[in-house]
């Protein structure tokens, strides 16, 4: 039997098909005609995009005329895209998430647009904690509004301790709830130091045929900056000098050459540290229950949690001959210089970072510790956060008060950061510590020549 | 040559962070700078070491895989399939395959070394190994493209050349060496120059296996100009490096063409 659609040059054929795609393609249009997008340039890893949507869904319900569309890269990239991009003055870029550590660099490169005229001085300095609207100020001007802080933990897989027969630290843990005061005596009285965790950590190193089924211990962002530097302020040591451009005399002073033997130690020495791990791999060993002892980022609470590990969290480590010192400061949002949309892009860095609905979204969301003090407010009178895992963020408070140091403030940050990566790497991989630390402070010198013409 | 011409003209300029990021002039003074530059010279050893070992390396694997292809033999369809099988991977995926493979704690080469009585390996985490893991990558990935050149050449040879040296008496040797090699000689040299030229730009693999690393041993001087513009925002020094590999793979491009034409006049 013939049909209407045996002959496709009949328009009774082809009519219904050039309707359909028609408002298929209208359809997908009309959410952005007539609508501002803003170009976000935002990191990719793990669940940070994801996050990140939620707030820009709340944000656009309330302002449906702004779109926000997000441009993901990973860690490593971002940096060098917004390098790309910046210096091609591309328009198409309207907000930028910034690493702390690079508002000066940004700054003095003129890629970021000043936020003053969108907050006043007595706003600032309600609306976030200190360190943290500080850290987005250059040259007297607020380039950068705090999305959020950060901070440190040790987390304990309990029943890696258990099989091994070892005590664990003092910490958080589930089916306990605490107060602040009791945190506070935790961090100071009960804090673990590095030689406590080597000693735990070759007893949980477990090795069947020749390879290792459980390591005692590892790193969240193994040989970055913001993960290892805890180790050198511990010892009273910076990474520059006081200029912010000389490195040789501070990068490989005593005090981070002990800090490098000690990195080295664990994966050639000691053997209690996998090798060629990423940073992106090493949450998914704890998770997976093949590490003991973990310190890492804040952020990782939640995940573990969510993996169903038995763990504890406890205060970041120390070095016994020195103090504590745990990181800290996370990542601003900035406007473009080169933004065609700059008065939206501002009503979205407002959004994210000081509306309340927004960043409590954003907290929510993430769950890494606020940088605004109305939700620093919330976490200390809400009961909630006294009982496990939430209770981390009493610890975090206790970290961020009493051990937290910022990363090096200079504007050659992006080759520091580098240099120090590919150094602390080749340690990892078995490099003489003097000998990469001394090579390493030399290139960085010559580097930072190019900031001093 | 007007990116070549840019580009010469963008290493004689340098930001400077004092004028808010402007580019000034600066004459020469990248290329002093990396000439003074430890860190430029173990660059520009180790993208001489890997290419004096990459070239001649891929040009006779795929010479040799290009005259196995052009057999005549039983089931040779399943092997010239085996053969294409690198060229459908990307070398983003295949680096990532191969880190995967060459991994020292948990990888699959490293197993069957074990299992042949032979030690875990360290691979990309060692300085002695790491660019040879690389050659390796690079060769796995490029050797079945170049391949397809060598065999068209093969293909294009006559028959009866091969028929009449065989009734001459010259045996498989002799035909290949005075047959062969002088019939594919423009096949060749279009390959391993653009093979060269390739190999000084390779870049993917330190990327994504080693970032240059470890102590510097797969840092060639691609990857260095990559850091130094995208990475630390020094244009003007990127372009400075960029400026010596292009005099480097010109140097050795006449090189191999000399040397070709010398042959060919004798």
């Amino acid at each position: 039997m013939k049909t209407r659609f045996d002959n496709p040059l009949r328009p009774q054929s082809w009519l219904p098909l050039a309707w359909a795609v028609l408002t298929c393609s209208l359809g997908s249009l009309c959410p952005v005609y007539g609508a501002t997008v803003l170009h976000f340039m935002t990191l990719s890893d793990n669940v940070w995009p994801a996050n990140v949507k939620k707030v820009i869904a709340a944000f656009e319900t309330q302002n449906p005329d702004i779109k926000v569309e997000l441009d993901t890269y990973p860690f490593r990239q971002l940096f060098e895209t917004i390098e790309v991009r910046m210096k091609a003055q591309d328009k198409d870029v309207d907000l930028i998430s910034v690493d702390v550590p690079l508002v000066a660099s940004h700054g003095v490169r003129g890629f970021l647009a000043p936020l003053d005229q969108y907050f006043t001085k007595d706003e600032i300095e309600k609306t976030w904690i200190k360190a943290s609207w500080q850290a987005g100020m250059y040259d007297q001007h607020f380039m950068a509004a705090p999305q959020n802080s950060s901070t440190q933990f040790m987390f304990i897989n309990r029943k890696l301790f258990r099989d091994a027969g070892i005590e664990p630290p003092k910490g958080l843990a589930a089916g306990e709830t605490v107060t602040y005061e009791q945190v506070s005596k935790i961090a100071a009285n009960d804090r673990w130091t590095w030689d406590q965790v080597v000693d735990a950590a070759k007893k949980l190193t477990k090795s069947q045929n020749g390879k290792t089924e459980t390591w005692g211990f590892e790193f969240d962002q193994v040989s970055r900056l913001y993960q290892l530097q805890c180790l050198g302020d511990s010892l009273g040591a910076t990474l520059v000098g006081p200029d912010g451009l000389t490195a040789e005399g501070y990068f490989n002073s005593p005090g981070w050459l002990k800090a490098a033997q000690w990195y080295a130690d664990l994966f050639n020495q000691w053997k209690v540290s996998p090798k060629n791990v990423t940073p992106d791999e090493s949450p998914n060993l704890f998770s997976s229950g093949k590490v003991g002892i973990f310190v890492g980022g804040e952020w990782n609470v939640g995940r573990f949690k969510e993996a169903g590990v038995d763990f504890l969290v406890a205060p970041i480590p120390y070095f016994k001959e020195g103090k504590p010192a745990s990181g800290t400061g996370s990542w601003h949002v900035g406007i473009s210089k080169t933004s065609q949309h700059q008065a939206e892009a501002a009503k979205f860095v407002r959004f994210i970072t000081a509306d309340e609905k927004g960043a409590t979204i954003w907290f929510e969301a993430h769950g890494q510790s606020p940088a605004m003090v109305a939700l620093w407010n919330a976490v200390a009178n809400n009961p909630k956060f006294r009982s496990f895992p939430d209770d981390a963020y009493l610890l975090g408070a206790y970290e961020s008060e009493h051990t937290a140091v910022a990363r090096p403030l200079t504007p050659g940050y992006l080759q520091l950061e580098d240099i120090f990566a590919s150094t602390y790497e080749d340690i990892r991989n078995g490099v003489d510590p003097k000998e990469a630390l001394d090579g390493a402070a030399q290139r960085l010198d010559r580097f930072f020549a190019q900031f001093k013409r | 040559m007007y990116p070549i011409a840019t580009t010469l003209l963008g290493s004689l300029y340098a930001e400077s962070i004092v004028q808010a990021g402007k580019d000034v002039f600066v004459g020469f003074q990248n290329y002093a700078q990396l000439f003074r530059d430890p860190v430029f010279w173990q660059s520009f050893w180790v993208t001489i070491r890997l290419n004096l070992v990459i070239n001649p390396l891929q040009v006779l694997l795929a010479l040799l895989l290009a005259i196995m292809a052009n057999q005549r033999l039983r089931g040779i369809s399943f092997y010239r399939l085996l053969f294409f099988i690198p060229l459908g991977v990307s070398l983003p995926i295949a680096s990532i395959l191969w880190r995967t493979l060459l991994d020292p704690n948990s990888g699959l080469v490293n197993s069957l070394l074990n299992l042949l009585g032979i030690s875990s390996q360290p691979f990309l985490i060692s300085k002695d190994q790491a660019l040879w893991c690389i050659v390796a990558v690079a060769t796995w990935k490029g050797v079945s493209f170049w391949m397809i050149f060598l065999w068209a050449g093969l293909q294009d040879i006559p028959q009866q050349l091969y028929e009449a040296a065989r009734i001459d008496g010259a045996g498989r040797l002799g035909r290949f060496i005075r047959i062969t090699l002088p019939l594919l000689r423009r096949p060749l040299l279009f390959v391993l120059i653009t093979d060269t030229a390739v190999n000084f730009l390779l870049f993917v693999p330190m990327f994504l296996l080693t970032r240059g690393g470890p102590s510097y041993s797969t840092n060639v001087l691609m990857y260095e100009a990559y850091k130094s513009g995208f990475v630390y925002g020094d244009m003007g020094r990127a372009l400075a490096l960029v400026m010596v590999l292009l005099l480097l793979v010109v140097a050795t491009v006449a090189m191999q063409f000399r040397l070709f034409s010398q042959e060919e006049g004798s």
